[in-house]
This record gives structure tokens, C-alpha cells and sequence, in this order.
């Protein structure tokens, strides 16, 4: 009898003996195959040891492909590493235009509040034009009034994660979120949906389009997948302005979600947090910077207030 | 027809008729098999995989041959000597050559025990 399960061969213990040919540690049949099986009788049938090593290896298995999920879960705090996809609820879609509102001020402020016992930063700019940067944003400090990492790049291949336009130019494409903003004349929008005819929009009109996590949706919070805890951050709409919240401690998405909502936040996305850049000018002192400039990958990208004077 | 065992690698061939081994040991990652007339002979295959390929190739024939715990396969024609309290399983060939192996005592109890039953078999036969 042959088997074609190669870990068989190097089953077998010292107080064992196996026939050559045959699947177990029976001997060959015999026209007595009680009294010839009974000294190998003592010994654990192979199947059943079979049994338990496939039970032992997929249970290991399990644990690398747990553990490995784990270590690729996105920490949050890096934006190089891509989360894993939201998936679309169509409860939960809404219209972008209903959150649509124009930015004109000049320098940004910064005020501190708290809720749920989550102390928040609210960076609310004054003037200014939104646009998206890619790359070094260290070339333009003069003219910055606001500036956090927008889309997450990821680990893999240092591309930006999901669909991404700059100036009407197609950078990226893909919809692993459906939290997304919009720059298009001056004119800034955030959301939640799937499809939005603001992406042609952005391209046709030299705009700028990415996509990020959706928080906060039609004032309900969205419970995302990715866990972990770390300084987090996003894109608001709040009381008819356009803003950035930023926690003050590690939250969870969940946690941090549930506060902006709870805060009054209509709608929001989230940006790259943990550790990643962030510039603001008060209105009475000059750029202030917090965070590390990533500089590992190319597609490093920003949301940027520039003044125009 | 009795076939021919043949263990081959990339570069090495060896063919040997089953009723020329007497045993193979294992070696590390490598056995040794010892032929009848007391010629060792290297193959860079772990004892499992050379258990295998008797199994794949000899078909019947490979019920020949036994494999007693992690360290040895022999060819039951030659068993020659079993001591259990000595834990030694003398095998010898029909040119007379000999080999003593050691093998745990409840390996040794069930190989008695088997060529006990097995040639009582063929004597009712």
C-alpha cells in the first residue's frame, strides 16, 4: 500500500517498527492478522498521528498567518503601510455637495477641548488656499498656514494608496477607502462614497482628489477596521468650516471616531497621524512644525493651506 | 520480474536489486546502505525518503523490508539474531557477511513477534 504523504516516512519512533509498503505498523496481512498485529497494536495508529500533526501544522499555521496580519496591520502612526480596506455601506453613503463649504482665511489657529475624555487639537486655517503637494514640503515654509500628510503611502511599493490627483493629474489610482476629499476651484469637499463625480471633476478642472478613511459620516461615526492605538488625525467638517482634529494621546480609530462625532464633527477623513508632519501658523507667531518629515518615499503627500499673499 | 531499487539525485545513480541490501542506516541527512556482500554505500537521501522510494518502486518486494524506529531499515530475509536484553539485531547475508544493529527494546519485542507469526504462517501454508 503506498501513500503519497511524504511526512509519513519520517513518522515513526524508536519503539516502532513499520512494514516497507504498507500505510500503518501493522505487518503484512497474514492468515492470522490477530495474533500478527498484536505486537504493533500497542502502538498509536499513524492516520490518528496523522491526524493530530495536520491539527499541529494548521494550528501553527494559523498562528504565523494571525501573527503576520498582525505585524501588517497599519500602526497607525506610519502612513507607509496601507490599512486594510473599508468596506462600503450604503447606509451610510452620502452626498459629498452636502458638506461642501469654501475656505477663505488667512493664518490658522489652534484650540484644545475635550470629549469622552479624548483631549483634542482643532487647527482651523484662516485664509489661505487648500491645495495637495507631493514631495518636499519643506521648499514653501512662507507661504504655509496648514499642512498635514494627506493619503497613506504604502510599504510595498512607496505608491499612494488609493486614487490621487494633483492639479488634474491622475497620480494613483484605486478605491481601497471610501472616505474622500476634493480641492477643486477653492472649493473643498469631503466624504463618503464609492463613486463621486467630483473625481472627473478634479481632473477635467486641474484639481486635487484623494481618498482616506472615513471617520465620521453624515454626523455617525464609521467603525473601521484597522486597530491599534496612536496620535490620530483627520480632516472635519465641523460647524460649517473645515478643519483638522488631531488627538492629543494614542486612541484607537474606534475611539477616536466615536469623539469626533460625539464632538459634532458633520463629516470627516482621516490623515496620516502617529508621528507624521504637521505645520500650522498662528495668527500672532511664525510656522510652528510637530512631527517628522517622511522622506522615504517619494509619494509623500500633504494638504497644504498656502496664503496667498 | 523483481524489480531493481533505484535511488538517484542529480548526479549520482545507484541500482541495486532488494535481495542486495541488507540494511540501510541512517546517516544524518544522508543513509548508508550496506549491501549483502558488506559494501557501504552513501546516498545523500534521509532514511524517510529512501523508505519512500522503496515503497514507490518495489511495489510488493517492499514489504521485504522493515523499518525499526528512526535509525534503520533492514531486509527481513537476513534477520539473523534478536536479543532483546542486549537491544541487538544481528543481520547477516547469504556471502556470510554480518551486521549488528542496535534498536530499542519494544522495537526488538514487535520484530520478534512478527517473524515469529510470519514464518509460522508460512509453515501452515
Amino acid at each position: 500500500m503506498k501513500t503519497d504523504d511524504k511526512s509519513f516516512y519520517n513518522i515513526i519512533s524508536d519503539d516502532e517498527i513499520r512494514v516497507v509498503g504498507t500505510s500503518t505498523t501493522e505487518p503484512p496481512a497474514t492468515n492470522q492478522p490477530q495474533q500478527a498485529s498484536q505486537p504493533v497494536q500497542k502502538q498509536p495508529e499513524p492516520k490518528n498521528r496523522f491526524a493530530i500533526w495536520h491539527i499541529i501544522v494548521a494550528a501553527l499555521a494559523l498562528a504565523a498567518i494571525v501573527f503576520a496580519l498582525w505585524l501588517l496591520m497599519p500602526p497607525a502612526n506610519t502612513a507607509q503601510q496601507e490599512p486594510v480596506p473599508d468596506e462600503p455601506s450604503e447606509v451610510n453613503v452620502i452626498i459629498p455637495d452636502s458638506t461642501t463649504t469654501s475656505i477663505e482665511p488667512e493664518y490658522a489657529d489652534m484650540q484644545t477641548d475635550t470629549i469622552n475624555d479624548i483631549q483634542l487639537r482643532i487647527f482651523t486655517p484662516h485664509g489661505g488656499r487648500p491645495e495637495l503637494v507631493i514631495g518636499n514640503l519643506q521648499a514653501d515654509t512662507t507661504r504655509i498656514i496648514l499642512a498635514a500628510q494627506a493619503a497613506d503611502v504604502r510599504g510595498d511599493n512607496g505608491e499612494i494608496s488609493g486614487a490621487f490627483i494633483l492639479k488634474g493629474e491622475l497620480i494613483s489610482k484605486g478605491l481601497p477607502k471610501l472616505g474622500f476629499c476634493s480641492i477643486i476651484n477653492n472649493e473643498i469637499t469631503i466624504g463618503r462614497q464609492s463613486e463621486t463625480p467630483l473625481f472627473e471633476r478634479a481632473i477635467e478642472e486641474n484639481g486635487y482628489f484623494f481618498r482616506q478613511y472615513s471617520l465620521v459620516s453624515n454626523g455617525e461615526m464609521i467603525d473601521i477596521k484597522p486597530k491599534g492605538k496612536a496620535i490620530r488625525r483627520a480632516l472635519c467638517y465641523l460647524r460649517g468650516s473645515i478643519c483638522i482634529i488631531e488627538s492629543t494621546e494614542r486612541e484607537s480609530y474606534h475611539d477616536f471616531a466615536q469623539a469626533l462625532a460625539d464632538y459634532g464633527v458633520e463629516e470627516c477623513v482621516s490623515l496620516v497621524g502617529g508621528e507624521a508632519i504637521l505645520k500650522y501658523k498662528p495668527a500672532d507667531s511664525p510656522l510652528l512644525t510637530e512631527g517628522k518629515v517622511n522622506t522615504d518615499y517619494e509619494y509623500v503627500n500633504y494638504i497644504v493651506w498656502m496664503s496667498n499673499k | 520480474m523483481i524489480e531493481p531499487l533505484i535511488i538517484s539525485n542529480s548526479t549520482d545513480l545507484l541500482r541495486i536489486m532488494p535481495s542486495d541490501i541488507l540494511c540501510i542506516k541512517a546517516e544524518g541527512n544522508y543513509s548508508v546502505v550496506i549491501t549483502s556482500d558488506g559494501e557501504k554505500l552513501l546516498v545523500s537521501f534521509q532514511l524517510g525518503q529512501v523508505e519512500q522510494m522503496i515503497a514507490e518502486q518495489l511495489s510488493t518486494e517492499a514489504q521485504a523490508f522493515i523499518r525499526i524506529g528512526r535509525g534503520v531499515i533492514i531486509n527481513r530475509n537476513y534477520i539473523f539474531t534478536i536479543s532483546i536484553p542486549h537491544q541487538r539485531l544481528g543481520m547477516r547475508s547469504a556471502q556470510g557477511h554480518s551486521v549488528q544493529l542496535e534498536a530499542s527494546k519494544e522495537s526488538l519485542k514487535q520484530l520478534k513477534h512478527f517473524v515469529e507469526q510470519y514464518t509460522a504462517e508460512r509453515r501452515e501454508k
